[in-house]
């Protein structure tokens, strides 16, 4: 078990007027190497939960245990966990800050006290993860970059510390689909290619059920489901739509042929998927 | 100098009062530009715009131009100014003069279509990003605009907040007979509209009803940009000579459509 809560609760500002219960009561394990999405509305407590992931809040109450550590223990050493799961923030493009794409990826590994050799190895390493060209980015600004660029820079400067686990926060948003696909695939390559975790956070629906293979569906506080994305969209539809969280337009399509009686399997993510499903229940395939 | 760039180029256009246009192009294909063109922001290199028979170059009309163009931006967090929602509305109102009787009559109208009257004392800050941009529309609605030109407004919402968004700018060209010129990256609210233009490197690749453009799914795609799955889907299984228009936008008329054969 790579990480672990235990009835996790946490409450913003405690005991104040504007106290608000964010949390309420979360058990979840997450393995080493899986491929994780985290889903619901705004304010259901998507990035209230990831933050305790790290440590970086600390729980009102309940346990955090990550590769058997209580985080909460005395003594534990934050950093060392900081080093293992890497978080990437919602628009990282506004955390950097370096004079060249070099410095940035640099940062992590300079921190950690790595001697130089070893950094130039970590920033060649990383960005070639996320398939910027060495020679042609490392001298340029992180800030003449394009949107994506720069996104996926300030995600090679978490991958420079070599995290076990990745968390991304709406790694997509306000991108255009190019961009949003561009960044999937880097994350797809990243968890494939170097076994490394990932929680994908996102409301984007439709990108993230094609991308993970296990999805956690929060609603006010709560994980409401945890589900394979095909499980999810032939048994939860309705759940989803309840939740504020809207169905891909083939995966609806299949349901509404449901309702009208027709024996057809819902659990689709892709247009592939609903293509196949449509002609295999096909009466007759109807020429024109 | 040196870095110059055309982002855009001979672009010929009219939008007719009424209509609901709506502009998609990859980043950087010069959506933004465009729409910085319609209520003077920018004035065009070469070529001219008329808003309404004036001219944007004429600097005595640009205020009179702006009043009529109102513009909505993709954060709502940088667009709202005053602590209570019925201020922030106000805000342009008093820059314009508005007497204060009149301008009461025209807050409470422009939140009533917005349905956020009855956060009118309430501070912008504790509302949700799609009743945020709700607000920004009414500050825009409030001074009488008859065009709205709204840049990617649902960008950084959630799935509810660009439902709350999509049916109040629905409402306001039907209902009040607002000019509607919608940019966004998000297929399924172009469909929405009467017609999509489609922006490539400043230039109109696409123009046409929504049902005309989207079944262009090798240009969309060279255009980088996303095609409706349920399009997709008609259209592939219209090539696989089975009999279903290659023009279905929506959900219900494929459901429609494919009980005929399942």
């Amino acid at each position: 078990m790579f990480i672990h809560l235990e009835n996790i609760c946490f409450t913003y500002s405690l005991g104040m007027p504007f106290e608000t219960e964010v949390l309420k009561n979360i058990n979840l394990e997450i393995d080493k190497g899986e491929f994780v999405g985290l889903i619901g509305h705004t304010g259901c407590g998507k990035t209230t939960l990831i933050q305790h992931f790290n440590g970086l809040l600390t729980p009102t109450s309940g346990k955090i245990y990550v590769e058997g550590v209580d985080l909460n223990k005395k003594g534990v050493n934050l950093r060392l966990v900081r080093q293992k799961i890497g978080l990437v923030f919602q628009y990282p493009e506004n955390q950097l800050f370096e004079e060249t794409i070099y410095q940035e990826v640099a940062f992590g590994p300079r921190k950690l006290g790595l001697p130089e050799g070893k950094i130039e190895k970590r920033v060649r390493e990383a960005l070639k993860m996320v398939d910027l060209d060495y020679n042609l980015y490392v001298e340029r600004s992180p800030f003449s970059l394009s949107g994506g660029e720069m996104r996926r820079v300030a995600l090679a400067s978490i991958l420079s510390i070599r995290p076990k686990m990745l968390i991304l926060d709406e790694p997509t948003a306000n991108l255009d689909p190019q961009g949003r696909d561009n960044i999937l695939s880097e994350i797809e390559k990243i968890h494939y290619n170097f076994g490394i975790t990932v929680v994908l956070v996102s409301h984007n629906m439709e990108k993230v059920a094609e991308t993970v293979k296990r999805l956690l569906v929060m609603h006010r506080g709560e994980i409401i489901i945890d589900d394979t994305p095909r499980e999810i969209f032939e048994k939860h539809a309705n759940d989803l739509v309840k939740v504020g969280l809207g169905l891909p337009q083939v995966t609806e399509c299949m349901h509404k042929l449901k309702a009208k009686g027709k024996d057809v399997y819902t659990g689709v993510l892709t247009v592939d998927d609903a293509e196949r499903e449509v002609l295999k229940k096909m009466k007759k395939p109807i020429k024109r | 100098m040196k870095d110059q760039l055309k982002a855009l180029d001979s672009i010929n256009l009219e939008i007719k009062k009424g209509d609901f246009i709506s502009i998609i192009g990859s980043n950087g294909s010069g959506k933004s530009t465009l729409a910085k063109h319609m209520n003077c922001l920018l004035l065009p290199t070469a070529g001219d715009i008329w808003v309404d028979e004036m001219n944007t170059k004429d600097k005595s009309k640009t205020w009179e131009i702006r009043r009529k163009v109102g513009m909505v931006f993709q954060n709502p967090d940088n667009q709202i100014i005053a602590t209570t929602v019925e201020d922030d509305i106000a805000f342009g109102l008093e820059n314009i003069g508005i007497k204060t009787t009149l301008m009461r009559e025209r807050v409470d109208w422009a939140l009533e279509v917005v349905e956020m009257r009855e956060y009118k004392k309430s501070e912008p800050h504790l509302l949700s990003g799609g009743q945020k941009q709700r607000v920004a529309i009414a500050g825009a609605i409030a001074l009488h605009s008859s065009y709205l030109v709204l840049d990617e407004p649902t960008a950084m919402l959630d799935p509810r907040g660009r439902k709350e968004v999509m049916d109040i700018v629905k409402k306001l060209n039907l209902e009040e007979n607002i000019t509607i010129i919608y940019i966004t990256h998000l297929m399924e609210e172009a469909a929405e509209s009467n017609r999509v233009i489609a922006l490539d490197k400043g230039k109109i690749a696409l123009i046409g009803k929504p049902e005309e453009v989207f079944t262009q799914i090798e240009v969309l795609k060279q255009l980088r940009l996303d095609v409706p799955q349920i399009t997709e889907l008609a259209l592939r299984l219209n090539k696989r000579g089975i009999d279903i228009s290659p023009h279905i936008l929506k959900v219900e008329d494929m459901v429609e459509s494919l009980c005929l054969y399942i």
